[in-house]
Formats: structure tokens, C-alpha cells, sequence
């Protein structure tokens, strides 16, 4: 996914979840939530995966048993909790709708983590080069200013300006601190600006450069994406579950496999591209090795 | 080519009573390394400010600036843009984005190139420059000294005929400000780029300058090669303590019979060797009595910022004396502030312990410790302003020592000169009257005659018996004043024993009075000792 162009990503992931968006399925769901772990596995790096994906399974939990408890709908009583009734159609909507959730969270990780700054300058770079070059102006100043943030913090613990441990005390130093970084960062402010100027942000008819470029495969993601997500909202309607006051799976079978199989082939031509990719640099670096 | 010619330039501020500048004249042909200098206020600034289009000041302004033949105020704001680079003293401050890829393209983005020529200009900066490792870095990642780097390079792929820097390696660490000096040279001598640059520490530039601009006052008093205006360098009392020993020497025994003066260690040595006879070979050193009771304990620290990282200290052992001046020596970045924050329990190690007056600092309460007892000055000075004007971060104290900042009480602290800031931190400090001070590079960013007024503050502190910890990087101050030093390295303190120590057997660790002297006398650390010493043995008969 890393190596599409910003706008191909741009566009693949709001294809993937504007369909989640407007589809109730459960099957069509479930197919959604494995491509969005797909994907995640192949943008994410290793470390701390398994304590990540138990924090969705956590999400789905909680998701899943709140509509029950809150939601008494429905026409099947399971049992009765403080004289209110846990209805079947409840418990299933839940589990449904938490399905739903959970698979539009692990997409937009996915997309936080496709998404660099970089790419996304890009993107706004196309609209607006001005707008980019502020949106990447805040963007680096922000660490900077956290870390002086942290050395006027600092000192003023040891400054002795503040002597008691009191809750006023603790107040007015934040206050002091916060007052300090404000002027530190309007002080910089304009010294960064004068860079700019003397490096011809005035000027007119300013370009954005990116170094990303389109190739066949953004194309072929393009269409895949486009068309299954045209195909699949004309169909929306033939592909909805009802949940109250009972559970009716209404849904139109080939309607429903056409929806999958092209939201699958969308997410599944970048997955099998990646891993091609992959494996022919792994075969590469294997191939070096031995040559050493 | 002349490239940039300045005629009878005078300027003044609106509601100014003075000019800023008066009759300045100079010019400047392609790749020339022009050194500007002067003492703090004499109008550098103003100068190069008046010298970029986009940058410059407001006010009456006289005279002409030419550039490449047109007159500035004819030149488009294009070609300015583009042909005249800038670059500022604060490295973090003048990164616009985010990424070195970015910020490289920023100037060419400006220009509104296409993006594959901005590609190619991209490219073979980082290639010049050595920056290709580090393109897809983010910029708040980069050290003081690649992040200058950096700043250079962006205006580099720009293709400037000129550049024009304002202390540009005053906030960085001796080594960085060599390589950034080594780089401008080269730029001047392979790319016949012009370059003027203001600087205070100019031992490293003076030797490569074509040309010295030496201002005092918004005039001119030398435009000429170093050779010729070392001799006014000299003579000036506020530029003279910036100077290498080697031309104080040779300007504080009166040119020694019209002998060439010297700018690098090779000749100054020479001129030593030469000119000075050797019949007294050291000087008398009254060492310190230990005092007996400490002030500092370090036992066996260890810290790391974070589990997965390797330790920034470990295993660090150190006594410091109540009474006593002690200077921490070492390279960038070797965790010698962090030592700092563990010493003023802005960290806590994770191992061993650290020691105030005999007391482990986890048993000192609340915030005991920082009234009377311990005093901190940090790097960065402007940390340490917390309040809109010196007046209120100074209690309006009527105590003048140190530095009479009446006159300024109105003032933001951001708007006093370098050297007027770090006094104002270390007054701060003194403020609660502490019995320890901690100060990370007292001397950062300032020139010679500012060094001199803080060495004579940290001497009269030990005079009232304070117990004074220095972090540094400037060996002409660990010299001037502390009793013992002690070099940083590998997470532990090593070699806690007299300057002289250190310094006298150091190839790095060293002034430029060891350097001078090694082998001829023995034993001299600083320029004052170097002038001592050769008063003593006096002239060969020749040279008087």
C-alpha cells in the first residue's frame, strides 16, 4: 500500500469505508474487517501488533454489549436485567453494528499509517502549494515546541520561583510556563518567517514538488476501487439486514456475493501487489547475502 | 566580478537618535569569504539585514547597495529571492518544514520550478553537502549542527551568487562550528559563491577570510586582509579577547619589530619559538587546598531517557568540594546535561545516588532544595524567562551585583543582547542565594570579552565561598576558571584533576595558549599566562 501514490491511497481508502459507512451486512462487514486487518498487517511493523489487535477485540466487546444494555428493543427476551429486558434482536444488532465499528477503526489506523505528512502535502500540495507549505510549517514546529515546552517545564521546578507544593502554587507555575511558551513561540515565530521570505515564500506562482509519481498498478487500484465502490452503493439497498422488531435477512444472495467479491478484489490487489513486491526484494537480499 | 559593492552606506532606526550605521563602504568580488566583525550592537546585523531586499530594516536610509553591477532597489524579487541566500544564528528557528526532502525543495518551490528540475536541485545539494542519508529524516530529529547544515543547503539549491550568514555557529558546539566553517570555505572556493559572515569566535575563520570587515560603532574601521587588520582587531578591547593567542601576543609586545602577524598556530608558534627567549619555563601554580567537606556526591549513577535505549550515564563516580569550581568537559551530545538534570533532580537515576551536602537528594522535600540551596542556568537562557520584562523576572531587585539591569526593567528579556541574557539567567539563578550552582555552557554563543565578564563572575561566586559545577565546551573558560575538570565519556566522569592536567597533554581538550606554548613553556593554559609568561622571559634582542 506504501508505495501507491497519495492520491490512489487517498481514494482506496475512502472507497473501502464509505461502503462500510452505508452497508448493514454482517457478512459484507466481516469481508470489510479482513481486508482492514490485511491491510494493517502490511502497513504496520511488528512491533506491539498482538497487544494492538486485543485492544480491538476489547473495543468490539464493549461495543457489542452496550446496544443490549441500553437498546431494549426488539420482540425475543433473552432475560431481564433490573426489570428491563435483554432482547435477542438487541444483542445481534450490537454484535453487528460493534462489527462495523471496529473494521471503520482498524481502517482509519491503516490510513494514519499509510498516510505520512509527506503524502498528505502531496495531496494538498496539488490544491493548494501555500496551504501545504503552512500545513508542513506547523507540522515541524509543533516538536520543536513541545521540546522547549519541556525545558521551561523544567527549569521552573528548579527555579525556586515557586516555592510551595500547593495546587495554587502548581497553577501559576503552569500559568508562568505556559505564558513563557507562547512568547517563546511567537519570538520564533518571526524569526522563521523572516527564512521564509528570504527564501521566496512571497513570490508568486509558487509549485508544490513531490517526489511520488503514477504508475500502472495506481491505475489499476483506481478502477478496482472506483467501480466496486459505484457497484456496491447502487446495490446497498438489496444488501441491508433488518434487525427490528425481529431479525430478517432479506438479503438478495447474488447481490451480496458480486459486493464482496468486488470490495475483496479492491483490497486484495494491493495486499497480493505488496506481497509480490515484497518477496522479490526479500529474494534480492537473500541473493546478496549469499553473494557475500 | 564584483558581485556586491556597498557605497557611503549610513543608516538609522525610526525614533533613533544615533545611526546604526555611518558611511559604510565595502564590496565584495565572487567567492570571496568576507568575516564581518565587531563587538555586540555595532551594527552587524543592521548590515547584513540591509544587504537582503526582503530583510531589510525599516528606517532613513543613504547610500548605495549594488548587486552584481544593478542597484538593489532595481533588482526583482525573484532574482533576490534566489541569488542572495540568508541564513540566521537559531538553527530550529529557520527550518520552514518538516522533512529535509522538504525542506530542501522549499526554496525551489518559491521559485515555482518545475518539479523534476527542483528533483535534480534536491538531488545534488544532499549529495554536496552530505545530506543524502538524512532526506527523509524529520528536521526536529537533526542535530544543532546538521540542522545548520541543512539551513545552508536549502539556500544552496537555490543557487545563490551570495550568501550572507549572522553568526551562524553560535549555538553550536565547537566541532559542528568547524565543520559548518569548513564547509563555507569550501562552498567559496569550489562554487565561487560570495560569502559574508558575521561572527564572534572567528580563531577558526580568520586564517580562511580573503577579507575582514571589522565594525565598531556602524563605521568601518578595517576593510582589509586578515593580516593587515589583525593589528586593529588587537587593538580593540571588546574584539581582542576573541583573538587567537598567537596575534595578542603579537599585538601586546607591539608587532615585534614589524613581524608578519601571525593567524595560524603553525606561525604563531613559530613567532614564539623565534622571538621570545625560554630561560623561565613555567609558571608558578598555586594550586587550590582541597576543601573537606563535599558538596556534590555522584555514586555509581546510571540513567537512561528510555528502557530500550542505552544508558546515557552509566556508572558516573564523582566528588566535587564544597568551595571549588569544577568543569565538565566532553563531546556533544555525550549526556553531559543530563549529568546536569540528575545533579538538580530534574531526573532521577535509576541506580546509585546522588548526594547534596551529604544528603541523598530523594530526602530532600518538596522544593527545599531549589530555595538556598541549589541554583540552575540552562543551556538554552531563554528557558529560563518566564516573565513579560527583566524587571519582573528580577523582583525588582535594587541589588546591582553582577549586572545593573535597572536600565532595562522595562524590557523583554527576549530583547537584551546574548551576553546581557546569560547574565540576566545567571542573576536569576543568584537570586534565592544557592550554595551550589549548575551551569550548562555559561558561555554559548558569546564572544571573547562576554567569556571574560562571566569567567570573572564564576571567580568571584568561589571568592564567596559557592560551590560552582560547569558544563562546557569552551576550554578557554574551563582554563580561566576552574580548579579541577573532569571529561565526560562513555557515560562516566574520567580524569577529575587540575586544568593544567587536562589541558597541557590534550590534542582536542585545549586552548589556543597550550597549543601556542606546548613544548616551548610548560604548564600555560590561558592567553592571560601565555602574556605572563613571554613578559617574563622577555624579547630576543632582535625583535625589541
Amino acid at each position: 500500500m506504501k508505495s501507491f501514490h497519495p492520491v490512489t491511497v487517498l481514494i482506496f481508502f475512502a472507497a473501502m469505508l464509505t461502503p462500510l459507512m452505508t452497508v448493514n451486512n454482517p457478512v459484507y462487514t466481516a469481508v470489510l474487517l479482513v481486508g482492514a486487518i490485511l491491510i494493517l498487517l502490511q502497513v504496520r511493523s511488528g512491533r506491539g501488533l498482538l497487544r494492538e489487535l486485543w485492544g480491538y477485540l476489547v473495543i468490539f466487546l464493549i461495543m457489542a454489549a452496550m446496544n443490549p444494555l441500553f437498546v431494549h428493543r426488539g420482540s425475543t427476551p433473552l432475560f431481564f436485567l433490573n426489570g428491563r429486558a435483554i432482547t435477542l434482536e438487541a444483542v445481534v444488532y450490537g454484535v453487528c453494528s460493534a462489527l462495523r465499528l471496529t473494521a471503520s477503526i482498524i481502517w482509519c489506523r491503516a490510513f494514519s499509517l499509510v498516510m505520512t505528512s509527506e503524502k498528505l502535502f502531496c495531496i494538498t500540495g496539488k490544491l493548494s502549494p501555500k496551504i501545504s507549505a503552512m500545513l508542513t510549517m506547523t507540522v515541524r514546529f509543533i516538536p520543536d515546541m513541545l521540546a522547549q515546552g519541556r525545558k521551561i517545564n523544567a527549569y521552573s521546578r528548579t527555579s525556586g520561583e515557586f516555592p510551595d507544593d500547593s495546587l495554587l502554587s502548581r497553577f501559576r507555575r503552569i500559568m508562568s510556563v505556559f505564558s513563557a511558551l507562547v512568547t517563546w513561540s511567537i519570538e520564533s515565530g518571526v524569526q522563521t518567517a523572516d527564512s521564509m521570505k528570504a527564501r521566496g515564500f512571497e513570490l508568486k506562482g509558487r509549485t508544490a514538488y513531490s517526489r511520488f509519481s503514477y504508475h500502472t498498478e495506481d491505475a489499476v487500484l483506481l478502477v478496482l476501487c472506483i467501480a466496486s465502490c459505484a457497484a456496491v452503493c447502487t446495490i446497498s439497498g438489496r444488501l441491508n439486514a433488518e434487525f427490528y422488531p425481529t431479525v430478517k435477512y432479506s438479503a438478495d444472495t447474488a447481490a451480496l456475493g458480486a459486493a464482496s467479491f468486488l470490495s475483496a478484489a479492491a483490497y486484495v490487489f494491493p495486499t497480493a501487489f505488496a506481497m509480490v513486491i515484497g518477496l522479490k526484494r526479500s529474494r534480492r537480499s537473500l541473493f546478496r547475502k549469499g553473494e557475500k | 566580478m564584483k558581485i556586491l559593492e556597498v557605497k557611503d552606506l549610513s543608516f538609522r532606526y525610526k525614533n533613533a537618535e544615533q545611526n546604526t550605521l555611518d558611511n559604510i563602504s565595502f564590496e565584495a568580488s565572487e567567492g570571496e569569504l568576507i568575516l564581518v566583525c565587531g563587538a555586540t550592537a555595532c551594527g552587524k546585523t543592521t548590515l547584513l539585514k540591509s544587504l537582503k531586499p526582503e530583510l531589510a530594516p525599516f528606517g532613513d536610509k543613504n547610500g548605495e547597495i549594488f548587486f552584481c553591477g544593478k542597484a538593489m532597489a532595481d533588482i526583482s524579487e525573484s532574482v533576490s529571492a534566489a541569488q542572495i541566500g540568508y541564513v540566521m544564528q537559531r538553527p530550529e528557528n529557520q527550518t520552514v518544514t518538516d522533512s529535509v526532502r522538504s525542506e530542501l525543495a522549499f526554496g525551489g518551490e518559491s521559485l515555482g520550478l518545475e518539479p523534476d528540475i527542483i528533483r535534480r536541485k534536491v538531488a545534488e545539494t544532499a549529495a554536496y553537502f552530505g545530506l543524502e542519508q538524512l532526506l527523509s529524516h524529520r528536521t526536529s530529529m537533526l542535530s544543532g549542527g546538521q540542522r545548520q547544515l541543512l539551513n545552508l543547503a536549502s539556500v544552496m539549491a537555490m543557487n545563490p551568487r551570495l550568501i550572507i550568514l549572522d553568526e551562524p555557529t553560535a549555538q553550536l558546539d565547537p566541532i559542528a562550528a568547524g565543520d559548518f566553517i569548513r564547509t563555507l570555505y569550501r562552498v567559496t572556493r569550489e562554487l565561487a559563491v560570495t560569502v559574508i559572515v558575521a561572527e564572534h569566535r572567528f580563531e577558526e575563520l580568520l586564517p580562511l577570510a580573503d577579507k575582514v570587515l571589522f565594525l565598531e560603532n556602524g563605521k568601518v574601521r578595517a576593510f582589509d586582509t586578515p593580516e593587515n587588520s589583525a593589528e586593529i582587531l588587537a587593538q580593540s578591547a571588546n574584539v581582542s579577547p576573541s583573538l587567537p593567542s598567537g596575534l595578542r601576543l603579537h599585538s601586546h609586545f607591539h608587532r615585534l619589530n614589524g613581524r608578519k602577524a601571525p593567524l595560524t598556530l603553525g606561525e604563531s608558534r613559530a613567532m614564539l619559538a623565534e622571538c621570545f627567549k625560554s630561560d623561565v619555563k613555567s609558571l608558578e601554580q598555586t594550586a587550590k587546598a582541597p576543601g573537606n567537606e563535599e558538596a556534590i556526591r555522584l555514586k555509581n549513577v546510571f540513567f537512561t531517557y528510555d528502557g530500550s535505549s542505552p544508558d546515557v550515564v552509566c556508572g558516573a563516580s564523582l566528588t566535587v568540594q564544597k568551595g571549588e569550581v569544577f568543569s565538565l568537559i566532553g563531546s556533544n551530545g555525550s549526556g553531559k546535561s543530563t549529568l546536569l538534570s540528575l545533579m538538580s533532580g530534574i531526573e532521577k537515576p535509576y541506580r546509585g545516588a546522588v548526594e547534596i551536602f551529604s544528603k541523598s537528594l530523594k530526602k530532600y522535600r518538596g522544593s527545599e532544595l531549589y530555595c538556598g540551596l541549589l541554583g540552575l542556568l540552562p543551556q538554552d537562557v531563554q528557558s529560563a524567562f518566564l516573565r513579560d520584562s527583566v524587571g519582573e523576572e528580577l523582583q525588582f531587585t535594587e541589588d546591582k551585583s553582577v549586572y545593573d539591569f535597572t536600565p532595562f526593567y522595562e524590557m523583554h528579556p527576549y530583547d537584551l543582547s546574548g551576553g546581557q541574557q546569560q547574565l540576566l539567567g545567571i542573576k536569576k539563578m543568584l537570586m534565592n542565594e544557592p550554595k551550589i550552582v549548575l551551569m550548562d555552557e555559561p558561555t554559548k554563543g558569546l564572544d571573547g570579552s562576554w567569556r571574560d565578564v562571566i569567567a570573572e563572575i564564576i571567580l568571584s561566586l568561589r571568592e564567596k565561598g559557592l560551590t560552582v559545577f560547569i558544563v562546557t565546551h569552551d576550554m578557554e573558560l574551563a582554563a580561566q576558571v576552574s580548579d579541577r575538570c573532569g571529561i565526560f565519556f562513555d557515560g562516566t566522569v574520567s580524569a577529575a584533576v587540575t586544568p593544567q592536567e587536562i589541558l597541557s597533554d590534550s590534542i582536542f581538550y585545549t586552548t589556543s595558549a597550550v597549543k601556542t606554548s606546548r613544548g616551548i613553556y610548560s604548564g600555560v593554559c590561558t592567553t592571560a599566562q601565555l602574556l605572563e609568561i613571554c613578559t617574563k622571559n622577555g624579547l630576543k634582542e632582535e625583535f625589541r
